[in-house]
């Protein structure tokens, strides 16, 4: 039996709860407290990590690990994120500054998206369409990267999906 | 064959007419018989509209118009589906070439000539291209991982050669693609730092998540 890693990054709001929940087999664990955070839309809010779980046929698993959104917590990040096959980056919309959320958490796992897939998902953008998805892959590209960036519902499991599908697809180039 | 067939077009966007550009030149299958026209004389019609008014366009005695529809719209006569797919195009342009002349073409070697080339991404594609094909998006992931033969996007994505040079050709008519001739690399990339899953693990996850490789 084997057991991969995926993480779910972004910040606070932006859905990793959510997301997991969307393909996680067992009801996510939470490590959720009230927020005090009055810009913040919710009544809860994960200060220590979120925990799915997917297990294959033959007895694989695959964790699925949300990250603390606080960057205070951002010491978590590299722990979560070693041996990861995934990281996915979510990024809310709705925010005062969705692309520089973006730089944060790229700055983050810098060192780990040398190796490791990683695809951006943006949510909340049918509501609030700027910066639009090119504005994101055009800060990627004057960061000298090229990750996939898509929009996102992940309230929605086939988006969740889609998602992880991007990693493996990335995974496979990577092999060939 | 010297004359090219002409194929008109009414009431398609930029991006769409770029792609059935592409098909048609990069096609090894057509062997660059069609070239794409909005006025004067043509062997087919590719159209949305049911109108029988095509001008400036001037469809020829017996030839056929090409309907564009929704996939899963009912119509009997020539259509081209959306979401586009080139091989569906290229069989029904292949299919009026054929009532026109008798012989159908050979393959040339326009395919085999780029099996060498080797292909990488500059930038993550512009949303607008990406939508014009479903499968588009995973090309793009492939080819956003290092460099890659023509002959390793049909591998990892199951497609065709001709819908992966469509795919190719599209990229780069927007200057989206690093190309050089060279051959392709044997060696898989080493990444000491990474869990690497078996490939077994990705037809079970894909199994448990629904999802449809090919």
């Amino acid at each position: 039996m084997n057991e991969y890693k995926l993480v779910f990054t972004g910040t606070t709001g932006a859905g990793k709860t959510t997301a997991i929940n969307a393909v996680s087999e067992t009801p996510t664990i939470k490590t959720d407290v009230a927020n005090t955070d009055a810009s913040l839309d919710k009544a809860l809010t994960t200060v220590g990590l979120d925990f799915g779980q997917i297990s294959l046929t033959n007895g694989d698993r695959i964790r699925l690990f949300g990250t603390p959104g606080q960057t205070r917590f951002d010491f978590m990040w590299k722990i979560l994120a070693k041996d990861a096959f995934g990281i996915i980056i979510l990024i809310d919309n709705s925010r005062a500054d969705p692309l520089a959320d973006m730089d944060l958490y790229l700055t983050g796992f810098l060192k780990e998206l040398e190796t490791i897939p990683c695809v951006i998902g943006i949510g909340r953008s049918e509501k609030n369409p700027t910066p639009g998805i090119d504005d994101f892959s055009i800060r990627l590209a004057q960061r000298n990267l090229i990750l996939p960036v898509i929009p996102v519902d992940v309230r929605r499991a086939q988006d969740v999906i889609l998602l992880i599908d991007i990693l493996m697809a990335q995974t496979e180039a990577d092999m060939i | 064959m010297d004359a090219k067939l002409h194929l008109g077009y009414m009431g398609l966007i930029k991006p769409e007419i770029d792609l059935i550009s592409t098909i048609l030149r990069t096609s090894s299958r057509l062997d660059n018989h069609w070239i794409l026209v909005d006025d004067g004389e043509c062997d087919a019609i590719l159209t949305y509209s049911a109108e029988k008014d095509f001008s400036p366009l001037i469809l020829k005695p017996e030839a056929p118009v090409i309907m564009i529809k929704r996939r899963g719209e009912a119509f009997s006569g020539h259509a081209f589906y959306k979401p586009f797919r080139a091989d569906e195009l290229i069989d029904t342009l292949i299919l009026i070439e054929s009532d026109e002349q008798p012989s159908l073409h050979q393959k040339n070697e326009a395919a085999t000539n780029h099996s060498h080339t080797i292909y990488r991404l500059k930038k993550w594609p512009p949303a607008e291209l990406l939508s014009l094909h479903k499968h588009y998006m995973l090309l793009a992931v492939y080819l956003s991982r290092g460099t890659k033969t023509l002959h390793d996007l049909t591998t990892l994505s199951g497609h065709s050669e001709d819908f992966c040079m469509q795919f190719l050709s599209l990229m780069n008519q927007y200057h989206l693609l690093d190309r050089e001739a060279g051959r392709p690399k044997i060696a898989p990339v080493h990444l000491p730092d990474v869990a690497m899953p078996k490939k077994n693990f990705f037809s079970l996850l894909r199994h448990h998540l629904g999802l449809d490789k090919s």
